[in-house]
C-alpha cells in the first residue's frame, strides 16, 4: 500500500514539475531573518568595543563588544592560526541559553600561533607572524592585512547584525511598553524586531515554524579589497565567479535542499552547503570561512564579472575601478559568528589554508576513480550481471555497478528484495571475481514499519529526531511514512554504523561501496522538501541550528561502519548528495539530479570547481543527465567531459530510456568507449593527484586562476579547468560543434605563457590567448603543460584494479628550457597500508637530456611489479639516435628510439622496475 | 467420342523398384546422408589434425607455455629473446605462416602490413604493431591485440567468426575463452 502511495506521489511529481517549482522554496523576503538582516542599513555600525575589556593571552585576545542601540554585550575572541590564518568569533556575553556552535566541521583543533598585541583608544593591532589584524574600536570593524597589504575587512559596510536571545514580550506587556512614555531607545529597538511578522513564528506554504527562541540571526559583511572576483560557497548551479546580488534579486542561499529538477544560473540552495568564499585579484587571494550550519544567505556586491568591455576599458584608462571592492554579506539564521580568515596570498595557498582546517580529501581506492555504471534501477540480479557482461562484450572498461533504492525490500535499508535479488552475496562475488565492485544505496529515512528491526530499535531507544513536543518526527519519503535517525547523537551513529558490519548485515561484503542519498534530509511533505526547523536534536538543539550538517553526520556514521566492516583494512567508498564543510573526509559528492540538457553539461564544471576550491575535490555529475533522455551527441560529449572529472558515473532516472552505451548507434558507442578508455589510460596520473590531494590539500580539479592568478582573462573562465597543475581541459559542450575556443593563459598577465601540447597528437601551442581548435566527435581538447611529466598506463583492461601491475608510460612534455618534472604514486590501491609507509612516491625530472627518477619518500617502500614500458618525449627538437638506461646497480642498457615524429619520439621499453630507487635515461 | 489415352502405370501400379526416378532420389538422399555423416567424422579428424599442426606434441606445447611464462615473468629486456618461435599462442591457424621465421634476418610483417619488425620483437611484451596489435599475441602489450582461443567454436558447423578475446584479458585471473586458454600462467 505504502509503495503504491509512494509511486502515486512520485507520479504526481513527474506530472507537475517539468522544471523546478520555485514556489516550493523561500526567497529572502519570505525568510524573515534574511529579510531583517539584509535590510540592516546603518550609517555607522552601532557595535563598539567596550573600552578596557581587552584581554591578552598567548595565542588570542578577547574583548567585549556592545550594541549601542540596546546595550547588549558580546564577546569577541580573535586568535592567530599557523599559516596565514586568523580566527575570530563573536558570541553573546551572557546569552539566555547557549547558542549553537559548529564542532563537527573542523578536522582537529587548529595549530594556534602566538600573537603580539598593541592597542590604543581607537584600535587594537594583533600581529601574528607576518600578518596583522587591526580592530577599530568605534565603530567596530576588523581589517586583516597580509603582510602590509589590506586584504579583507569585516563590518566595513556596517552590516553587522547580531540578534541576541530574548524573552518574548507577552501581549499585555507589549501594550504597556508601547504606552510607556518613558521608554528609551533600547526598548524601542527591541520592539521593532518584536513587531516584525515572522519574528516569533513563521508560516510557509502551510508549514508553521514556532520559533521558540525568537529572532537569532547573525550577519556580518566582508570586503575583499584586493579582489576582482569572488567565488566559492557551493552548491549552486551558477557560474564559478559569483554575481552581484545586491539590488539584483535574491542572495546566494546555503540550505541543504532536495531541489527537484533544479534550474541553471540560479542562486537557489541545492543539496549541499560549504560556507567558504574566496576573493581573488592580481594582488592576491583571500578566503572567508563562515562556520555556521544554519540556513545562510550570502549577499554579494561589487563583483566585476558583469562589467562590460567598455567599462573595463574606461577603468583601465582611468587606472582605478569605479566600483567598490567586492563584498560578501553573510546572513545566518542562528548560531554564532565564527569566522576563519584565510590570507592566501595565492589561490592555492588559500585553498590549502582552508583544507588544513577542515581536512584533506582521502585517497580513495583505485576502483572509485574508474568508471561507474548506475541507473535507477538495475532491476534484478540478471540485469546487473548482463550489463556487466555487456561491458566486456563491447570491451568498455567499467569498475562499479550501482543499485538504487529498488534493491531493498520495500525501501527498508539494510534489507534486500529477495524476489529480484535472491542471491545478493553471489551477485557481489560474481562482480568481484570480474575485478568489479558493487555500490548500493542507504538513505537516512527509516520506514515506519513495525516489522522493520531498524525502525523498532529506533523507536524503542528514542533514536529518531523529535518534534518540538518530543514525539518522533514523521515525514514522508520513498518508503512512505518515515522517520529520521538523529545522527548527531554518537550512540545513534554507532548503532547505525554497526548495521554495516558483516555480522549484522550478512548480504553485504567488505568491498561494496555505499551511496548516501536524500540526506539533506529530504522530506517530501516537509517545508521546502525538508524537515521542520523547530524539530529537536541531540543536546536539545533545534534542527534550525544544525540543518546543513545533518547529511555529514550520517556520513560520519557510514564511514565508521565501513571502516569497521573491513577490520580497518579497506578505504571506504561513499557517495553523498548533501554535504558541508568537511565532507571530503568521508565521501565523494555528485552534483545531484541534473537533466539531460547541454546547459547541465556545462554547469557540471563550475559546480565541481566551486566544490573543489571548497575542499571537496572528489566531484562529478551524472553522465547523460538524471532527468530526461540525452541525444546521442550530448551523451557522448558528457562522457568525454566527465572522463576528465574526478568522479565519473553515469546515472539515469527510472522513467528514462535505458542508456547503456551499446544501446546508442555504433558510432556513439565507439566514442563513449574511446572516452572511457582514455580515462583509464590516465589512471596512474589520477591516482597520483588524488594522493597529492591528500598530502597537500590542494584541489585536484582547479580553476585556471589557481595556476594563472595574474591573468585577468581567466578569472571568470569556467568552461576550462585544470587537473593538478598539469592538464588543461576544455571539453566540447556545444551541440554540433566543429571548433571550440581554447584559452591558453598567461603566467604574468602579459604575453608570457607556458608551452602546451595536445595529448592526442602532441601538437605544440606556444602562444598566449584564445585559439580555435578543430574537433571531431572523438576529440576532447586536453593539453599537457610543457614542463610536466605524466604517468599513464596504455594497456586498458576491463577494470581499474586489474591494471594494478601493468607497466607505466611516461609522457615527458618539455618547457622552453627543455626541462620537465612529474611524480608517480604507487601502492596496493585499496588498503590503508600506505599510511604505514607501504607505497612508492617517485619524482621524475628531465634536465639536460637526462630523465632521472628518485624516491621522494625514501623510507616508504612497496613491492610492485610495475615497470617502465615506454617514455614519450615531447618537444625536443632533435631526435637522438639511442638512449642509455642506468640503474642504481650501475648497469647500463642501450635503448631503442622508435616512432619519431616532428614533435615527439618514444624510448622503447626501458623495462626498469618502478621499485628501482634511482635510475636515469640519457639521450645520445 | 474422343479417345482418351491413359498411362498404363496409372491403371496398373508399378512396383516401387521399377520407378527409376523415385529410386534415384532415394539413393541420392541415402548417399548424401552417409556422406554428411562421413564428413562429420572427417571434420573431427580435421580439427585433430589442426591441433597437431599447432602443437605437434603435448609436452612441446607445455614447453612453450613455460617459455611464455618465463618471458612474462621476467620483465628485464636484457634477456635475449627465445629462438624457438615456431609455435605461437593465441594466433589463428591461417596466420601461422606469418609468425614463422623461415630464414635468418627475416622480418615479421604486422598482419595489416603496416610495419616490419625483427622477429625478436614478436611477443616481447612491447607493442610494435600499434595499428593492429598483431606482434603481441599472448602478452597484454597491445591495447588492440587479439588472442584467439584454443577452442574455436566454428569447427562443428563450419560457420561463425573466430573466437578471440582482447589480449588485455590474458592472464588476468578471469577465464574468458570457453576453454580458459587465455589463462595459461
Amino acid at each position: 500500500m505504502s509503495r503504491r502511495l509512494c509511486l502515486l506521489i512520485f507520479t504526481l511529481f513527474i506530472i507537475n514539475a517539468l522544471a523546478v517549482d520555485k514556489n516550493n522554496f523561500k526567497t529572502c523576503e519570505q525568510a524573515s531573518f534574511c529579510k531583517r538582516s539584509r535590510n540592516v542599513n546603518y550609517e555607522k555600525s552601532p557595535y563598539e568595543i567596550v573600552p578596557n575589556t581587552l584581554n591578552i593571552n598567548a595565542n588570542y585576545i578577547t574583548a567585549d563588544i556592545v550594541n549601542k542601540e540596546n546595550g547588549h554585550l558580546f564577546v569577541l575572541k580573535l586568535e592567530g592560526i599557523k599559516g596565514n590564518t586568523f580566527h575570530f568569533e563573536i558570541d553573546e556575553k551572557t546569552p539566555l541559553k547557549p547558542r549553537y556552535r559548529v564542532v563537527d566541521a573542523l578536522q582537529k583543533e587548529p595549530t594556534y600561533e602566538a600573537v603580539k598585541v598593541s592597542s590604543s583608544t581607537s584600535d587594537i593591532t594583533v600581529t601574528c607572524g607576518e600578518n596583522k589584524a587591526v580592530i577599530s574600536t568605534a565603530p567596530f570593524k576588523i581589517d586583516f592585512y597580509q603582510k602590509d597589504v589590506l586584504s579583507v575587512t569585516a563590518n566595513s559596510k556596517a552590516k553587522m547584525h547580531f540578534e541576541h536571545l530574548r524573552k518574548k514580550l507577552e501581549g499585555e506587556q507589549h501594550q504597556q511598553n508601547n504606552e510607556n512614555e518613558e521608554k528609551d531607545n533600547v526598548v524601542d529597538n527591541n520592539q521593532q524586531i518584536q513587531d516584525e511578522p515572522g519574528t516569533w513564528e513563521e508560516n510557509f506554504k502551510g508549514h508553521h515554524d514556532t520559533k521558540p527562541n525568537g529572532p537569532t540571526a547573525v550577519a556580518l559583511d566582508f570586503t575583499f579589497h584586493q579582489s576582482n572576483v569572488l567565488f566559492g560557497i557551493p552548491e549552486h548551479a551558477d557560474s564559478f565567479a559569483l554575481k552581484t546580488t545586491v539590488g539584483n534579486g535574491d542572495p546566494y542561499r546555503l540550505y541543504n535542499l532536495d531541489v527537484f529538477e533544479y534550474e541553471l544560473n540560479s542562486r537557489m540552495a541545492l543539496y549541499g552547503s560549504v560556507p567558504v568564499i574566496y576573493g581573488h585579484g592580481e594582488k592576491g587571494t583571500t578566503g572567508i570561512f563562515w562556520q555556521n550550519a544554519a540556513e545562510t544567505w550570502i549577499d554579494i556586491a561589487g563583483t566585476s564579472n558583469e562589467q562590460n568591455v567598455m567599462e573595463s576599458i574606461v577603468n583601465f584608462v582611468a587606472g582605478s575601478r569605479n566600483q567598490d571592492a567586492p563584498s560578501a554579506h553573510f546572513i545566518s539564521e542562528s548560531g554564532i559568528m565564527d569566522v576563519f580568515v584565510l590570507l592566501g596570498p595565492t589561490p592555492n595557498e588559500a585553498f590549502k589554508q582552508y583544507t588544513d582546517l577542515i581536512g584533506h580529501g582521502n585517497l580513495p581506492q583505485m576502483f572509485a576513480i574508474g568508471y561507474h555504471q548506475c541507473r535507477w534501477n538495475y532491476n534484478d540480479e540478471q540485469d546487473v550481471m548482463s550489463v556487466a557482461h555487456k561491458f566486456d562484450e563491447h570491451d568498455i572498461p567499467m569498475d562499479t555497478m550501482w543499485l538504487d533504492i529498488e534493491y531493498t525490500d520495500s525501501k527498508k535499508y539494510f534489507t534486500w528484495d529477495h524476489q529480484k535479488f535472491p542471491h545478493p552475496v553471489e551477485m557481489i562475488k560474481n562482480l568481484t571475481d570480474m575485478g568489479r565492485h558493487l555500490t548500493f544505496i542507504i538513505d537516512p529515512h527509516i520506514k515506519r514499519d513495525s516489522g522493520y528491526f531498524f525502525h523498532n530499535d529506533c523507536t524503542d531507544r528514542g533514536y529518531y529526531i523529535k518534534t518540538k513536543e518530543g514525539k518522533d518526527y514523521e515525514g514522508w519519503c520513498w518508503p512512505g511514512s518515515a522517520s529520521y535517525p538523529d545522527f548527531f547523537n554518537p550512540e545513534i551513529r554507532k548503532y547505525y554504523a554497526d548495521q554495516y558490519l558483516m555480522e549484522n548485515f550478512h548480504e553485504n561484503s567488505p568491498e561494496t561501496g555505499i551511496w548516501n542519498d536524500m540526506n539533506e534530509p529530504s522530506v517530501f511533505n516537509g517545508p521546502e522538501i525538508t524537515m521542520l526547523k523547530d524539530n529537536l536534536h541531540y543536546g536539545g538543539w533545534e534542527h534550525r541550528d544544525v540543518h546543513n550538517l545533518y547529511g555529514q553526520m550520517q556520513l560520519v556514521g557510514t564511514f565508521d561502519g565501513l571502516i569497521r566492516r573491513s577490520q580497518n583494512q579497506l578505504r571506504p567508498f561513499i557517495l553523498t548528495r548533501a554535504h558541508f564543510s568537511g565532507t571530503q573526509r568521508y565521501a565523494a559528492v555528485w552534483t545531484g539530479d541534473n537533466a539531460a540538457e547541454w546547459g547541465h553539461l556545462e554547469a557540471a564544471i563550475p559546480m565541481c570547481l566551486s566544490l573543489s576550491v571548497a575542499g571537496i575535490s572528489f566531484c562529478g555529475s551524472d553522465v547523460g543527465g538524471f532527468f530526461g533522455n540525452p541525444e546521442a551527441e550530448l551523451f557522448s560529449r558528457w562522457y568525454q567531459t566527465s572522463a576528465f572529472m574526478p568522479f565519473f558515473r553515469s546515472h539515469a532516472h527510472i522513467d528514462t530510456k535505458r542508456r547503456e552505451p551499446w544501446l546508442f548507434p555504433e558510432e556513439t558507442k565507439l566514442i563513449i568507449r574511446d572516452a572511457i578508455r582514455k580515462r583509464y589510460s590516465f589512471l596512474p596520473f589520477w591516482y597520483t593527484i588524488f594522493y597529492e590531494h591528500e598530502r597537500t590539500g590542494m584541489p585536484i580539479m582547479r580553476p585556471l586562476l589557481a595556476q594563472y592568478p595574474l591573468d585577468k582573462n581567466v578569472f571568470s573562465i569556467d568552461t576550462h579547468f585544470m587537473l593538478s597543475d598539469k592538464l588543461l581541459i576544455r571539453p566540447v559542450m556545444q551541440k554540433g560543434a566543429s571548433k571550440v575556443d581554447v584559452y591558453f593563459p598567461s603566467r604574468n598577465g602579459d604575453k608570457q605563457g607556458d608551452i602546451w601540447y595536445d595529448i592526442d597528437d602532441y601538437r605544440k601551442i606556444d602562444h598566449v590567448g584564445s585559439e580555435s581548435v578543430t574537433v571531431n566527435a572523438y576529440k576532447v581538447p586536453v593539453f599537457q603543460r610543457g614542463g610536466t611529466i605524466i604517468p599513464r598506463k596504455m594497456r586498458i583492461r576491463r577494470s581499474a584494479i586489474l591494471m594494478h601491475d601493468d607497466p607505466i608510460t611516461l609522457v615527458v612534455a618539455l618547457d622552453a628550457k627543455k626541462h620537465a618534472k612529474g611524480t608517480l604514486y604507487i601502492d596496493d590501491e585499496k588498503s590503508y597500508g600506505y599510511r604505514q609507509g607501504k607505497y612508492l612516491y617517485l619524482e621524475f625530472e628531465f634536465k639536460d637530456g637526462v630523465l632521472s627518477s628518485r624516491l621522494i619518500d625514501e623510507s616508504a617502500s612497496y613491492n610492485t611489479k610495475t615497470w617502465l614500458e615506454r617514455v614519450i618525449i615531447v618537444g625536443l627538437d632533435k631526435v637522438p639516435t639511442e638512449a642509455t638506461l642506468r640503474t642504481s646497480s650501475n648497469q647500463s642498457t642501450k635503448l631503442e628510439i622508435v616512432d619519431a615524429s616532428k614533435t615527439s619520439f618514444t624510448i622503447r621499453k626501458p623495462g626498469v622496475s618502478m621499485m628501482e630507487p634511482t635510475w636515469s635515461i640519457t639521450l645520445n | 467420342m474422343r479417345k482418351v489415352w491413359i498411362k498404363q502405370a496409372d491403371l496398373i501400379p508399378k512396383p516401387f523398384y521399377k520407378r527409376k526416378l523415385f529410386i534415384f532420389f532415394i539413393l541420392v538422399f541415402v548417399f548424401s546422408v552417409i556422406f554428411i555423416i562421413y564428413q562429420f567424422k572427417f571434420i573431427n579428424q580435421l580439427s585433430d589434425t589442426n591441433r597437431d599442426l599447432l602443437i605437434t606434441e603435448r609436452h612441446r606445447r607445455e614447453e612453450m607455455i613455460t617459455q611464455a611464462k618465463n618471458k612474462l615473468l621476467d620483465i628485464s629486456p636484457q634477456q635475449a629473446p627465445s629462438s624457438t618461435r615456431e609455435i605461437i599462442l593465441g594466433i589463428r591457424i591461417r596466420d601461422l605462416d606469418n609468425y614463422q621465421q623461415k630464414y635468418p634476418n627475416q622480418l615479421f610483417r604486422c598482419l595489416d602490413g603496416s610495419k616490419e619488425i625483427p622477429f625478436a620483437k614478436v611477443n616481447d611484451d612491447y607493442c610494435d604493431c600499434q595499428s593492429d596489435g598483431s606482434d603481441e599475441t599472448f602478452t597484454n602489450a597491445c591495447s588492440n591485440g587479439k588472442f584467439y582461443c584454443k577452442k574455436q567454436m566454428r569447427h562443428k558447423t563450419g560457420r561463425g567468426s573466430d573466437v578471440w578475446v582482447p589480449t588485455s584479458r590474458i592472464n588476468d585471473k578471469i577465464c574468458d575463452c570457453t576453454d580458459c586458454s587465455d589463462e595459461f600462467l
